[in-house]
């Protein structure tokens, strides 16, 4: 419970077009004490990065606009919120990756390949990294 | 002296029927001769009894014989026209059958006294009576003189080449015969009351029977015409010297002596002798003035052959293109000689596929098969290896009926090294001249060097020919493989669009029912009945290896488009067998097996992918767990030989039989997956494919021993990192 007190302060925003993977996350995310923020596809994404948000959960195949779009359009914005995202997708391509970390993200998960407690531990871990960077 | 120029003149005249005859025996032209010539011998024969050795009584039959005889001169004379040079009398039945039944009546009818009744003697003179019968015989044979003129004279202006000079050589020989006849025999007799030329009368006829006979028989190599030419050169240059000789003598001796001279002295000795030295020297360039005099006069076509044949070498160094060269040959040849038209033909095994042509081309196109049995024929059925059809030196047959429908009077085979590789074709001459025999002499000595100045050509062509094709073909070739390429290239694309969006697609799903049945099965406070919870773990397992296969199959689709990157760095072996130790121990001890990890202190260090080659170590040891029975035994060993890094991997399982150990490393391999159906936890088939291709790309190998009943040995060896290999050494 010690940790949900220090985890409620992270705010996450979930990009995802799957209704049911985004239920899913939102659940397992809420109960471990973040809020959550949610966005249907590349457009909403892009909207509500505009706000501040500790982590972004970022898909990559998205109605309107992918996921690599989006930071195609951050980074021509100059708006440097990319450190924060990291891409949640289940194309695995090694090309894809290398695309998105010259757009500077945090990393890169394939969904299938995580559990949900799995997920809530990597989530965990970046952001504690991030308050460890910060306080650097 | 008349009866010897009498008895010359009927053996000259036997002579030239027999020669003549001997020629064809069976032609009617040539037999036509023959009794023409015979008819004139037994004429003169006549004419001499009748003028020198007749008396009162005889005196008329001579005469009527003369009379005899002289009638089938003019009619044979008419026929010999007519029909030269054909082989039969052209004159149908129809007319020839009245006409010779009338020359028979009127044959008898000199015999009889109706044309000369008696002799009459005046002044010591014999001459006939003329009767009226004599009309007949005015009528027969100024008749057929006429028509043989006629006929003549038509037969000329229609006629070409050889056969136009053979008809004029004996126009020629008709008018010196009957110029002969009437200025001797005629007007000296009739106006000037001279009969001193009278005993030459049967050598009268000479001129005609000669020409005749020389254009019958026709043969280059007796080219009359150089004969005459020479002979009257010859004849100006001694009618010359005499002159001069006789003018110089005179003038010095009158000069000398004033008087008209008289060999006695010391002087008519030397000048003679000086004049003679004078002459001899002056000989030959008078004799070349002359001969070029009458050369010019008389052959106008002629050429100097030494310049055409130094110009034709010229043109053949030249160039080595086809057309040109032959445009060039054929434009010298035609024009030196004087030649209407000319072609050079090319031909390849039986048919020509080249011809140039030149000069005023009358009949074009060729009949292609004709000129090639032309040009075949010259090589291979000419009489004494000759090479060489020349059109008026041939006998009727094939050869000459194909020239004469060509209109070719040359035929020359382009022989290189024996083989046939063209002919030229030669026209008639402008002139309507024959071919002289310096003109066959002369194209002898050129086609030679023609055949090979065409023969280079025409391989020089080749070769261009081949050049092109082969830079076209090669064009062709490579753009066929350029737009393969293109198209691989775009169905390479549209797979790798496919894949990704493939497994996206299914991963999604699968994620999804994954991620609920791990929540179902870790729902808190609430324990599950045991069936229920039994089934969500086989759906969840399912689900784990459905999702696993997706990714191998992934893996196997880039590591084949070799789209797989490798996040190389530096590692150490030990380190990555370790971590899989200690994974899966806990799976080893739940099986109750022995299971040992062993590495020595050196370093292992590989510079490689480090997820990669985890994931390959996992996939060795995890096989390994797989088949292993309960309480069986598992050893890792990491060593270092021969710079060479090894991860050994050895087990207690089954084994593998030898024949499929082959087998293992492939794709969906069929051992590996008939084993893996018997585990709890049944793979791809994928994985040691997979793993054997991830070590090969980092320049390593996994290779395997066996024994059935005993076990397995899996070895992954690995270049040593050369950075790491000074380190520890």
């Amino acid at each position: 419970m010690a940790d949900h007190a220090s985890t409620s302060s992270y705010r996450i925003l979930v990009v995802e077009d799957e209704e049911y993977l985004r239920d899913l996350y939102v659940q397992i995310l809420v109960e471990a004490g973040y809020s959550v923020d949610l966005a249907k596809d590349g457009e909403e994404a892009l909207e509500k990065m505009a706000g501040t948000y500790d982590l972004v959960l970022l898909d990559v195949i998205l109605p309107k606009m992918d996921g690599l779009q989006v930071l195609d359009v951050l980074a021509k914005k100059g708006i440097k919120t990319t450190s924060r995202v990291v891409l949640l997708s289940n194309l695995g391509q090694d090309l894809i990756i290398a695309k998105a970390t010259e757009y500077g993200v945090r990393g890169y998960m394939v969904k299938s390949n995580y559990t949900p407690d799995q997920l809530v531990r990597e989530v965990g871990g970046y952001l504690r990294d991030e308050q460890v960077a910060s306080q650097l | 002296m008349s009866l010897f120029i009498l008895l010359l003149a009927i053996a000259i005249n036997l002579l030239l029927g027999i020669v003549v005859l001997q020629r064809n025996l069976k032609s009617a032209t040539n037999i036509l001769f023959l009794l023409l010539n015979l008819d004139i011998a037994l004429w003169s024969g006549a004419n001499y009894m009748s003028v020198f050795h007749s008396n009162q009584e005889n005196a008329i039959v001579w005469m009527r014989l003369v009379m005899f005889f002289a009638v089938p001169q003019a009619v044979l004379f008419f026929l010999l026209i007519h029909t030269i040079p054909s082989m039969n009398i052209r004159i149908s039945m129809k007319w020839l059958i009245p006409y010779l039944a009338a020359v028979a009546v009127i044959m008898g009818l000199t015999l009889s006294p109706y044309v000369f009744s008696r002799v009459s003697y005046s002044n010591n003179a014999a001459s006939p009576v003329v009767e009226p019968g004599m009309f007949f015989f005015v009528t027969i044979a100024v008749g057929s003189l006429f028509a043989g003129f006629i006929t003549l004279y038509k037969k000329i202006k229609r006629a070409e080449g050889a056969l136009k000079s053979q008809l004029k050589l004996i126009l020629t020989g008709v008018i010196i015969m009957f110029s002969l006849i009437v200025l001797l025999n005629f007007i000296l007799v009739a106006l000037f009351k001279n009969v001193s030329f009278v005993y030459l009368s049967p050598l009268f006829t000479l001129p005609f029977s000669l020409t005749v006979a020389y254009a019958i028989i026709r043969h280059r190599f007796l080219d009359i015409r150089l004969i005459v030419v020479r002979s009257i050169a010859y004849l100006l240059l001694m009618l010359f010297i005499a002159l001069g000789y006789m003018a110089i003598l005179f003038d010095i001796a009158y000069f000398v002596n004033k008087e008209r001279p008289s060999i006695s002295s010391f002087q008519d000795f030397l000048i003679p002798s000086v004049l003679s030295l004078f002459f001899a020297v002056t000989f030959q360039p008078l004799q070349r003035f002359f001969e070029r005099y009458t050369n010019k006069v008389f052959y106008r076509d002629r050429y100097d052959t030494n310049d055409l044949l130094w110009g034709m070498s010229r043109i053949m160094a030249s160039t080595l293109e086809l057309d040109e060269i032959s445009a060039k040959i054929l434009e010298r040849l035609l024009s030196t000689m004087n030649i209407e038209y000319g072609s050079i033909v090319l031909v390849r095994k039986s048919s020509i596929f080249w011809v140039h042509s030149g000069g005023e081309v009358k009949n074009h196109p060729f009949k292609n098969t004709d000129v090639f049995t032309l040009i075949h024929d010259s090589y291979h059925n000419t009489p004494h290896g000759e090479h060489i059809y020349v059109f008026d030196e041939l006998s009727e047959g094939k050869v000459k009926r194909l020239m004469r429908a060509q209109d070719i009077t040359i035929v020359m085979p382009l022989i290189v090294r024996h083989d046939l590789v063209g002919g030229i074709l030669l026209g008639g001459k402008s002139s309507g001249e024959i071919y002289a025999s310096e003109d066959i002499n002369v194209l002898k000595i050129i086609i030679p060097e023609i055949s090979v100045a065409i023969k280079n050509a025409l391989a020089y062509e080749e070769i261009k020919k081949f050049n092109i094709t082969l830079e076209k073909e090669v064009h062709r070739a490579t753009s066929r493989l350029r737009r393969a390429n293109d198209r691989l290239k775009e169905l390479d694309q549209l797979k790798d669009e496919f894949v990704s969006i493939a497994s996206h697609e299914l991963r999604t799903p699968m994620t999804a029912v994954k991620s609920y049945l791990w929540m179902a099965l870790h729902m808190p406070n609430e324990a599950l009945v045991d069936p229920l919870k039994k089934y969500l773990t086989i759906s969840y397992n399912s689900t784990e290896r459905l999702i696993s296969l997706v990714n191998d199959m992934l893996t196997v689709s880039r590591i084949e488009r070799r789209k797989i990157e490798l996040n190389n760095s530096q590692i150490d072996m030990r380190d990555i067998a370790r971590l899989v130790y200690e994974e899966l121990k806990v799976t080893a001890d739940e099986k109750k097996i022995t299971f040992n990890y062993e590495a020595g202190n050196e370093a292992l260090s590989v510079f490689g992918d480090k997820e990669k080659l985890r994931e390959v170590v996992q996939n060795i040891v995890g096989n390994a767990l797989k088949f292993t029975p309960e309480s069986g035994t598992i050893q890792i060993s990491a060593t270092l030989s021969h710079k060479l890094i090894k991860i050994a991997v050895s087990d207690t399982a089954s084994g593998i039989p030898k024949d499929q150990l082959p087998q293992l490393f492939k794709k969906f391999s069929k051992i590996e997956y008939s084993y893996s159906k018997h585990s709890s936890q049944p793979g791809s088939g994928l994985g040691l494919y997979i793993s054997k291709q991830i070590v090969s790309l980092h320049g390593g190998d996994i290779a395997v021993q066996s024994e059935v009943g005993k076990g397995s040995v899996f070895t992954i060896t690995l270049p040593v990192s050369i950075g790491s290999h000074t380190n520890s050494s």
